[in-house]
Order: C-alpha cells, then sequence, then structure tokens
C-alpha cells in the first residue's frame, strides 16, 4: 500500500510539473517556434517568427501567479527582475512593453483575434483557436 | 506637492485622450526619498566647504524633498512602427514643478534598427539614461563618485539603437549624435546573467567656456609663449568620455561595476577624471543586501607650467601676478570623492521597493589654501521607489 502510494504521489507531482504554462499561437500560424527561440521572443529581442511575420506579444497582469510562473520558468527571472527589465527599456526608448491582459480567456481571445500573437495560459484554457507550441 | 503631481497626471490623461485615436501607454515611476547627514552641525559644515554637489543637499535635520522625483510617459503609437513620447519629470530640488524632461519620435525601422529623434535622456555612462528611475537598480541613486558630476541629463539629436545577436550574445549598437558637436557610441553586449557595457563619447565644441582665463591666456601669449597661452585657454575645447561596465546577476548574486575616464584635450582648467565603482549584492527572497565602493578622482592638468619661468607673470583677474597663482586655481578643482554605501532593498510590492542606504563620503582636497585636507560625512536615506 505504501509503495502505491509513493507512485500515485510520484505520477502526481510528475503531472504537476510537466504542464502548468502552455505557451500558444493562433491555430492558423505555421512557423516554428523553438525553446531557445522563446525565451528571446518574450524579452522583446526577437521580433520576427521564423516565416517572417512580425510577434505580437501578449503577457499576463504581472500580479498574476501565471506569469511569475512563466517568468520564472522560461525566462529565469523573477516578475520583479522583469518590472525592471521592462522600465529600463521604456524610460530610456529603447524599447516598449508588451501588451498585458487580464487572465487566460483573454489571452486566448486576442490571440484568435490576431493570427501573428503569441502567449501563455494554463493547459486547461487551450482551446480549438489555439495551438500549444511548448509547454513548462 | 500632491497638488502639482496631480496636475502631472491630469496632464498626462490630457495627452492620452487628445489622441485618442492612438494607441497609447501611460507608464511612471517615482521616487520618494528622505535623508540626513549623521555627523554635528559644525562637522557637517565643514564638511560643506569642500562637499557642495556631493552631499545630496541634506543637514542633520531629516529632509524629503531633496531627491524625491516623479515621472510620467505617454507613449502614443502612430502605426507603421512610429510612435511619439513625452515624459514629464517633477523634482523635489525644482519646488516639484513640472518640466517635459523628454521629447521624442520613434521609428522602428526593421527587427534591428530603431531611430530616435528628439530630446532624449543621454546614455553617457550605463545608468546615465535611467538615472531616474531608481526601482530599475539596486541604490537608492546611481553612486555618487560615478554619477555625482553628471545627474539625469538628455541629449537633443538623434539616436540610432541597432540590435542583433551572436550566438547566445545579444548586442546593441547605439551611436548618437546632436547633430553638432556630440558623437557618442554605446555598445552593450548580454549574456543571459552578465551584461557589459562600453561607451565612447567625444564631443567638440566651446563646450565650458571659462572668459576668466582669456586674460591669463593673453598675457603669456605676449610673452612669447603660445603654447602655454593655449593650454590656460579654456574655449573651443574638447572633452573625451569613454566607460567601460559590467551588470552581473548570477543565481542572486550581484555584481555591478564601471570605470569611466573623462578627458580634456587642449585645456588645463578642466580636471581630468577617473571615476569608478563597485557593487556586490546579494538577494535573499525579497531582501537585497548591498555595498558599494565608489571613487571620483580629479587630477589637475598642469601642462602650461612646462617650459615657464617659476617666477613668470600672468594676468589674473587684471593683476599680473606669479604663475603659482594660476596653478593654485586649477589645483583648487581637483578633490578626490570616496563612497562607501551600505544598503538593502525590500520589495515589499511587485511594482515597488523600500530601500534604506548608509553613505559613507570622503573628500580629500588637493588644494591647501582651503586648509582642511580631508572631511568625512555620514549619511543615512530612505526611499520608496515604484514603476508602473
Amino acid at each position: 500500500m505504501k509503495k502505491l502510494m509513493s507512485i500515485f504521489l510520484l505520477l502526481a507531482a510528475s503531472c504537476v510539473a510537466a504542464a502548468d504554462v502552455a505557451v500558444v499561437v493562433s491555430a492558423d500560424n505555421a512557423s516554428a517556434v523553438s525553446t531557445d527561440d522563446l525565451k528571446r521572443i518574450f524579452l522583446g529581442k526577437q521580433k520576427k517568427y521564423s516565416g517572417g511575420d512580425s510577434i505580437e506579444l501578449i503577457l499576463q497582469n504581472a500580479s498574476n501567479t501565471l506569469d511569475g510562473e512563466f517568468n520564472e520558468k522560461v525566462l529565469s527571472r523573477s516578475p520583479k527582475q522583469m518590472k525592471a527589465y521592462w522600465s529600463k527599456l521604456i524610460f530610456t526608448g529603447k524599447g516598449s512593453e508588451p501588451k498585458r491582459v487580464a487572465g487566460d480567456a483573454d489571452v486566448v481571445a486576442a490571440i484568435a483575434a490576431s493570427p501573428n500573437a503569441i502567449g501563455y495560459v494554463e493547459p486547461a484554457s487551450v482551446n480549438d483557436s489555439v495551438k500549444v507550441v511548448a509547454t513548462f | 506637492m500632491i497638488k502639482k503631481m496631480l496636475s502631472l497626471v491630469l496632464l498626462g490623461c490630457a495627452i492620452a485622450t487628445s489622441t485618442a485615436l492612438a494607441e497609447i501607454k501611460v507608464n511612471g515611476f517615482a521616487s520618494f526619498t528622505a535623508g540626513m547627514t549623521l555627523d554635528e552641525p559644525d562637522a557637517v559644515a565643514a564638511a560643506e566647504r569642500l562637499n557642495n554637489i556631493y552631499d545630496y543637499g541634506y543637514t542633520d535635520e531629516l529632509t524629503v524633498d531633496n531627491e524625491s522625483l516623479f515621472g510620467i510617459q505617454v507613449t502614443a503609437d502612430l502605426m507603421d512602427g512610429l510612435s511619439v513620447t513625452a515624459q514629464a519629470l517633477s523634482q523635489g530640488v525644482n519646488d516639484y514643478d513640472t518640466e517635459l524632461f523628454a521629447t521624442y519620435l520613434t521609428y522602428e525601422v526593421n527587427e534591428n534598427w530603431r531611430i530616435n529623434a528628439g530630446r532624449m535622456p543621454w546614455a553617457l555612462f550605463q545608468f546615465t539614461d535611467y538615472l531616474n528611475v531608481g526601482y530599475a537598480y539596486p541604490w537608492i541613486s546611481g553612486p555618487r563618485g560615478m554619477y555625482g558630476f553628471v545627474p539625469d541629463i538628455t541629449i537633443d539629436g538623434v539616436v540610432a539603437i541597432y540590435n542583433t545577436y551572436v550566438g547566445d550574445w545579444d548586442l546593441t549598437f547605439q551611436p548618437y549624435t546632436d547633430l553638432n558637436s556630440i558623437f557618442g557610441l554605446k555598445s552593450t553586449a548580454t549574456y543571459d546573467w552578465i551584461t557589459l557595457n562600453a561607451v565612447f563619447v567625444g564631443e567638440s565644441s566651446n563646450v565650458f567656456p571659462v572668459p576668466l582665463f582669456d586674460a591669463a591666456s593673453e598675457s603669456l601669449r605676449e610673452a612669447g609663449f603660445e603654447q602655454q597661452a593655449e593650454d590656460v585657454r579654456a574655449r573651443n575645447d574638447r572633452g573625451r568620455f569613454f566607460s567601460l561596465g559590467y551588470n552581473i546577476d548570477y543565481n542572486d548574486w550581484i555584481a555591478i561595476g564601471e570605470y569611466a575616464q573623462i578627458n580634456f584635450v587642449d585645456a588645463s582648467f578642466y580636471s581630468d577624471m577617473k571615476n569608478y565603482f563597485f557593487t556586490f549584492g546579494r538577494r535573499v527572497n525579497d531582501l537585497t543586501f548591498h555595498v558599494t565602493y565608489d571613487v571620483q578622482n580629479e587630477d589637475p592638468q598642469l601642462d602650461f607650467k612646462e617650459g615657464l619661468p617659476p617666477g613668470q607673470l600672468v594676468n589674473v583677474g587684471g593683476n599680473m601676478l606669479p604663475i603659482s597663482v594660476l596653478e593654485g586655481i586649477f589645483r583648487g578643482g581637483s578633490q578626490e570623492y570616496r563612497n562607501i554605501t551600505l544598503g538593502v532593498r525590500y520589495d515589499f510590492h511587485p511594482s515597488a521597493a523600500l530601500k534604506v542606504d548608509f553613505v559613507r563620503n570622503k573628500t580629500d582636497d588637493g588644494d591647501e589654501v582651503i586648509g582642511i585636507k580631508e572631511a568625512e560625512q555620514d549619511f543615512l536615506r530612505f526611499s520608496v521607489q515604484l514603476v508602473y
């Protein structure tokens, strides 16, 4: 029984670790996006898909738990480090902060409306209008 | 103060609504800083004679207005890569009067190139173009020895920003000019946890004319010392600024440093400067502990003495005086400032931080005329800094 319990716990833990944040693009977006690309894309450094289309970033509000999780897992930075990062770009005139929305539903809606948008949601929020390119 | 800040917010809203057709972004930053010296009033008075701009304007009573500031930035996206940005700033030292700090047009040419034209924050050294945004760095303000003599400054002209990457390194080249006399290039290389900066600025113009030395120069020329006359003359002089910096943030360890050299060519009155600072820090959850050592070292240029007889007379303020008097004036501007800062930053909110900095300033005066060779002063400062 104890053994069974530990296997169950192990499974549960691996499920949690496997897919908490899903990076999504429009279902019509045919561009290949690698994990290496994602870091550059979400730091605003890569602005075009491999096919040449302009990337439209959709971030979630910095107070959302998912935003923190995405920053830690994909960008290896805390939300406050990201806040400082964008501030530096905004106030020096080197860049502008991407659009931020309230939650998963808004991300999915924004991506459904714009074929070049990319964002992140909880896996449970994924529907037919979007395509998962990576999970973390 | 509140009234003036309110008017600043209203200004932001007015800009936002008047351009309702374009997409508008409003961002801002603020620092509410209080500070005081920890010395007895007498010691303060003595040190003040030496310290001038390096004492933050503090006395032995807690003061809130010297470093507090409030900024708002509005960007209107005009489509097709074109946008307009205006940044308004109100500072406690100016009685919170709102000034338009920067206004510029941005054109994103393509993925790599971005051109800004207008009045922009000037990327002179590593932190110069965001010194007002305290939230973005660990200290309450930029290290004094490095940034004390160049506060938040702007440049009127054109800045091109070129982004590219080689392997895992992101590279940014930022050439800029005021279309007249200033040419600069800031280069940045970033690899995940480390950023390296190099800046070179050449300035050739009538930047800092000092008419006082025209007569001195003329009297040397009349005495037949052509080269020495030119050294003394403080007109049409060229400045050269050069800096190397690094910024490391690795596994919650922080190391930031910069070395800068400022040289004036063909000019004796302006001291050459060597400024540098080192910061080490450690982040523990929401707290960041840091220690900084910074130095501003001024080196008087006394080239003009070469080839002159020791008793040579020179016109100083209308009187023919020995050359040693002129030398004394030139030496008078040369001081060395050293600061040690112990600080802690507490990120109590996703976009706001509370900071406490203890600063010990030491000043060595190269001029024996004043009589004080060294002065020491301690400061305690508190700040709440935020961005939105």
